[in-house]
């Protein structure tokens, strides 16, 4: 990958910003499909107040905090904007030559404009779950002074979910059908990324499978840091993302170089 | 009456049979996509599954219970996407003018719109239904029987809130949107434990949300049976039945006058 | 015996309007206001037994407007119609069984299944008794040529052989009218001149009373025997194709390609439209000079590589009628 010089992020924040207006435009179609996170939120709020009713808690967590938890992990994944799929078109029909030659990176181009989507999204989604989850379980408990530390694990996040679809939207130089790959990975997400319970109270051996993998530094990490803040957990949690950050990228680096090779070799 | 459901029993398991042959034409597409709705449906458990390594019972209800919900609703899912996968498209049918083409033709018009079409990843839905019911049974004839009823029950309560639901595209325009909406919420409501929800919310999804009929009373009567349950849901999925074709006709009624939302005009 | 009369048939949709933005929603939905477009204006014909009649006009002219009327989909604002003795939109399920339909839109055929799958569904839709379905196969079959492509998954099959099985499909049931809506759309010429024979062949054959729509001029020339034209709902002309051909359809357009280049051409009594080294196009008035004439002409001063005979379009016909119903309209003020 590329470095960014500082003359050269303006263009970067430019597509942030475009891909972040454009889904403004959609605004009103996005509100309506909102729907589905509040039926589900909706049916949480009931089971937790049922489940965890008086004092009860789960992996440290009440009733109140189950379904905060939840609603930061639904938004998170929701909010995820499908760049993969353009993506893995472009690779396949070859579209992405033409791509290459422009004066940007094409993995920068596109990790700058998911994450405008992402923030755009984030933000709506947002707004919609945490009034739900007010009105049904009342406030949460913000860490206030600690929200800095929280928001730079919940962009690094939306980093290493990039990183994620991206390979995989980039394993379409090889396979002529990379869908699969998008279809385990959204079931990964859903259990190793703890979407409905955090992955501590899952049984030993698979919290631990949980901790070694990526889902969990995307979603239920920092879903957990924002419910439940602790500083021991934090530095674990930050430790991870960094740690998958790295690999994915070289990870990435190393795909396109030998993927875009083929292109050049094919013809485009 | 007896004859009557005969034909259109006959003419029902005639679409099933070359929907299913039109499906085999693709042997690997449709394996692949059994599999993955089977995957895809275990995935759902796992989450209940973690919930009970946690708790015993949940309001009465136990692991087992949970399985058994899945079991019919998946089931009952499976038969509305097989047999009438037609309804998840009606709306579009109707505001794009496709009821003429049945319309010129000799058969019920809603049945026949219903069994045009059929959902080849259903059948790994039912598939796993079958699969973990019978993992919450000892397996008998009596019993894989009971399922299909039931499941047959839930799925003529599913495809007729289906066509109600997508109807509304008769008299409003984007119809399609809020009849999706409607159904996926009816789908979400059956696969959760009705032990879980207030008094109100069971009410409604006893009434204008109907998941009770697709799930909960019929695993209530795994459960406990009781005649007056069986006699409640053969009532409710008899009514329900009658009441969408009554509203879907009301609305052809305006289609053949013409004057719907979207009428496309003369041609 | 009439098989269709339409008598003073009139359709008018009546469509809610609505101002732009919310206010204009809120509006609509209190004090609705309506706009009405008429389709179809009182139009009147009779249709014989054993009629092959073309009805034709341009796109939005009213024709799908009238099949959906005799078929029983849409219901009338005005007149009446009988199709075989029944009122359509009385007795559409009983008018089902001894009408066909073939409509461009939606497809009777399985595309991933083979015809003949299609044919045995079709078969027990229309209640069939299974001995004279195997009977009636065997004859669809014969009757348009479907032997060699008939077990192919119809997604295989050109878009002749398709149109082929299509109609084939809907007369399985020994209808006595069929309505075909745009049988030859999109259909190349080879294709077109096969669908033409096969409707003639069961017209001819089995009496079948053929009620047909079309845009294409040539349609009706080869194949009906009387034409009513429909424009803006209302008919314009019904009358024998004979008077159409001698009448309307006399302008021609040739394209001729020569073999040798031919700087030279004296023709008379057309209108050359191009001319260069390589070939001429000329507009032919039949009335006035015959074809045949025009080639002879031709042939004596150059070799030909290539001939063809374009039709009017149907927009020229009708601005033809027109142009002559006003003609006509002048004189009657003038007598």
């Amino acid at each position: 990958m590329q470095l960014v010089r500082a003359g050269h992020l303006k263009k970067y924040l430019q597509v942030a910003e475009i891909s972040l207006t454009n889904r403004v435009v959609y605004l009103a179609d996005h509100f309506a499909s909102s729907i589905f996170l509040l039926l589900i939120l909706f049916i949480f709020s009931q089971l937790w107040r049922t489940v965890l009713g008086a004092g009860g808690t789960l992996a440290g967590l009440d009733s109140t905090g189950m379904l905060w938890y939840m609603v930061f992990t639904e938004v998170i994944v929701i909010s995820t904007p499908a760049y993969h799929r353009l993506v893995s078109d472009e690779v396949k029909s070859g579209d992405i030559a033409y791509k290459l030659n422009r004066p940007y990176s094409y993995t920068l181009y596109y990790l700058a404009a998911h994450c405008g989507e992402f923030a755009i999204r984030f933000v709506t989604n947002l707004a919609i779950g945490a009034v739900f989850a007010y009105l049904t379980m009342g406030p949460l408990q913000v860490a206030w002074a600690q929200l800095g530390w929280v928001i730079i694990s919940f962009s690094l996040a939306m980093v290493l979910t990039f990183l994620m679809n991206f390979s995989l939207a980039l394993l379409a130089f090889w396979f002529e059908d990379n869908r699969p790959f998008f279809w385990i990975q959204s079931k990964l997400v859903f259990i190793f990324g703890g979407m409905f319970v955090p992955v501590e109270a899952y049984p030993a051996g698979l919290r631990i499978v949980s901790y070694l993998l990526p889902m969990r530094y995307g979603v239920s990490a920092p879903a957990r840091l924002m419910v439940d803040f602790d500083y021991a957990f934090l530095w674990q949690v930050l430790l991870g993302q960094f740690i998958w950050a790295t690999i994915l990228s070289l990870i990435t680096a190393a795909m396109f170089q030998k993927g875009v090779r083929r292109v050049h070799v094919n013809g485009g | 009456m007896l004859t009557e459901a005969k034909r259109v029993t006959k003419f029902v398991l005639q679409y099933f049979s070359a929907n299913l042959q039109s499906a085999m034409e693709y042997r690997g597409a449709f394996l692949s996509q059994i599999i993955f709705m089977f995957v895809n449906n275990i995935m759902l458990l796992f989450f209940w599954w973690v919930l009970f390594s946690k708790i015993e019972s949940l309001n009465g209800w136990s692991f087992q219970h949970i399985m058994r919900l899945y079991a019919i609703a998946s089931g009952a899912y499976a038969v509305k996407a097989i047999l009438f996968g037609g309804s998840f498209s009606l709306s579009s049918t109707i505001a794009e003018g496709g009821l003429d083409f049945y319309l010129a033709l000799p058969k019920p018009v809603l049945l026949h719109v219903l069994v045009s079409r059929s959902f080849a990843s259903a059948w790994g839905d039912l598939v796993f239904g079958l699969a973990i019911f019978l993992l919450t049974v000892s397996p008998s004839i009596g019993m894989l029987l009971a399922f299909v009823i039931l499941i047959l029950a839930g799925g003529l309560v599913m495809t007729s809130f289906a066509v109600i639901a997508h109807s509304l595209s008769f008299w409003v325009g984007y119809g399609a949107r809020l009849a999706d909406e409607l159904t996926e919420a009816l789908l979400t409501f059956s696969l959760y434990p009705e032990g879980i929800f207030s008094a109100v919310t069971r009410w409604v999804l006893y009434t204008l949300i109907p998941a009770g009929f697709v799930s909960y009373l019929p695993v209530r009567i795994m459960d406990e049976f009781s005649w007056p349950y069986v006699g409640l849901l053969g009532f409710f999925v008899l009514g329900i039945v009658l009441v969408a074709r009554f509203i879907f006709y009301r609305g052809l009624k305006r289609y053949e006058s013409g004057n719907l939302v979207v009428t496309n005009a003369a041609g | 015996m009439a098989v269709i009369e339409v008598n003073r048939l009139h359709k008018v949709f009546r469509t809610k309007t609505k101002e732009p933005g919310l206010r204009g929603s809120v509006q609509a939905l209190l004090r609705p206001t309506y706009s009405e477009l008429t389709a179809v204006k009182g139009i009147s014909f009779a249709v014989e037994e054993g009629e092959l009649l073309a009805f034709i006009g341009p796109n939005g002219a009213g024709k799908s407007t009238t099949i959906k009327m005799l078929t029983g989909i849409l219901n009338p604002t005005g007149g009446t119609a009988k199709v075989l003795g029944l009122v359509p939109w009385e007795s559409r399920l009983q008018l089902a069984y001894n009408i066909g339909t073939v409509f461009g839109q939606k497809s009777q055929l399985w595309y991933h299944l083979p015809a003949i799958d299609s044919f045995r569904l079709l078969g027990s839709i229309y209640e069939i008794d299974s001995r004279e379905y195997s009977r009636r196969v065997g004859e669809v079959v014969e009757l348009f040529e479907l032997e060699d492509f008939i077990k192919t998954p119809v997604r295989k099959l050109s878009l002749g052989q398709r149109m082929r099985c299509e109609i084939a499909a809907s007369i399985l049931h020994r209808p006595k009218v069929i309505f075909l809506d745009e049988p030859t759309i999109g259909l190349d010429v080879v294709a077109k001149l096969k669908i033409r024979e096969l409707i003639k062949r069961l017209n001819e054959e089995e009496k079948t009373t053929i009620f047909l729509t079309s845009h294409d001029a040539g349609d009706i020339e080869q194949l009906c025997k009387r034409v009513i034209v429909i424009n803006h709902g209302d008919i314009i002309l019904d009358a024998p194709t004979s008077y159409l051909r001698h009448n309307y359809l006399t302008t021609k357009i040739v394209n001729v390609k020569f073999s040798a280049p031919c700087p030279e051409l004296s023709l008379s009594n057309v209108e050359i439209l191009k001319h260069t080294d390589k070939g001429v196009k000329f507009r032919v008035d039949t009335k006035v000079k015959s074809i045949e004439g025009v080639l002879t002409e031709l042939f004596a001063q150059v070799d030909t590589e290539d001939i063809s005979v374009e039709e009017p379009g149907m927009e020229v016909v009708i601005r033809d009628i027109y142009g002559r119903a006003a003609e006509v309209g002048e004189q009657d003020a003038v007598g």
